[in-house]
């Protein structure tokens, strides 16, 4: 059976009748929901919202999304909070810190926002890509940009990954209630950009999942000392 | 089967409009043709509904409810839950599905 990860749900969709989301999350059949933070939150404060995912047979995932403008920057959060949350997000303002994100091991994700057509994911990127390119679905429907033109650009991405063999994930970027999708819905929307059924529907189970499962077992398994090397924990 | 969320119970008509005019808007008079979506069920009070399609065309009926996010000037979410080959199986599902709602009420 298939196991359905939401890895990007906004903390504000908690904010207004969190139960409510929760039971919404469960009935859609989803196991993992992935909460996103900013940089300057600790991950301690989702702490009410995974007791309430967890009554629910839900499973928190801790994310926060970087947004840095440069590479120097960017190098700067992930040194500081790679090892605080269970998934590192990279929101792609320039092409400068794309390249540099999608290279580094550190990150998880790297996302883009559908309305710049200057900022994509190229097959310069796509070539050194260490990580998985998401797609957040509601960053697509509620564009203001002409949806033709989102719909050929997102194409050409999911091509360019697909070619390259980079895991595509597609998520709900659900700031309400009202934003969050079915699995299989926006598996769908996968198959509208050209990616084959069986594919589609890994993007919102079998790869994402697997992406929580493996960086859990590497924060569990293994402490990273001061000098690099990695050591078993205990 | 698909359910619905929302502050105010849209009417069957209003329902079956914005579905057209939303998969018109994506994916063409043609894409309309080829769907044919048919709303065959209604419940407002559970939120649910049936909406009837070509099988072959599951998928484009999915993607068009992602973007199916306003009727008549309220803001809407529909997700579908179920999926079958027969009505009567999904009538089975959709009394189902009310009655849990009323126990858990």
């Amino acid at each position: 059976m298939r196991r359905y990860a939401d890895l990007h749900v906004y903390r504000e969709t908690f904010n207004t009748d969190a139960p409510r989301v929760a039971a919404t999350l469960k009935r859609l059949d989803f196991d993992y929901v992935g909460i996103t933070l900013h940089a300057g939150h600790d991950p301690t404060i989702l702490s009410a919202q995974k007791k309430l995912l967890e009554a629910h047979g839900l499973d928190l995932v801790s994310r926060v999304d970087l947004q840095p403008r440069t590479r120097a920057e960017l190098l700067g959060l992930l040194r500081r909070l790679r090892r605080r949350f269970e998934l590192v997000a990279v929101h792609c303002l320039s092409n400068e810190t794309a390249l540099t994100a999608s290279r580094d091991k550190r990150v998880d994700l790297v996302y883009f926002t559908p309305s710049d057509m200057r900022i994509r994911f190229r097959t310069a990127v796509a070539h050194i890509c260490n990580c998985a390119l998401e797609i957040n679905v509601n960053d697509v429907v509620r564009a203001q940009h002409p949806l033709h033109s989102i719909l050929n650009r997102l194409t050409g991405e999911v091509a360019v990954a697909s070619a390259n063999k980079i895991p595509i994930i597609i998520s709900s970027g659900a700031r309400t209630h009202l934003q969050v999708k079915a699995p299989r819905d926006m598996a769908s929307l996968a198959t509208l950009l050209g990616a084959k059924p069986e594919e589609s529907l890994n993007m919102v189970s079998g790869h994402a999942t697997a992406l929580v499962t493996g960086n859990r077992r590497k924060l569990q398994e293994h402490v990273m000392l001061e000098s690099g090397e990695v050591a078993e924990k205990g | 089967m698909a359910e619905f969320d929302t502050s105010s119970a849209p009417t069957t008509h209003d329902l079956a409009s914005t579905l057209k005019d939303t998969v018109r808007d994506i994916f063409g008079e043609l894409g309309l043709a080829r769907l044919e979506p048919r709303i065959v069920h209604y419940n407002p009070e559970g939120k649910i509904m049936i909406i009837r399609c070509r099988r072959d065309s599951l998928e484009t009926l999915r993607a068009a409810l992602l973007f199916l996010a306003q009727i008549e000037r309220s803001q809407v979410n529909v997700y579908s839950l179920k999926t079958s080959g027969t009505l009567k199986k999904l009538k089975a599902e959709v009394n189902l599905y009310a009655e849990r709602t009323r126990v858990k009420q």
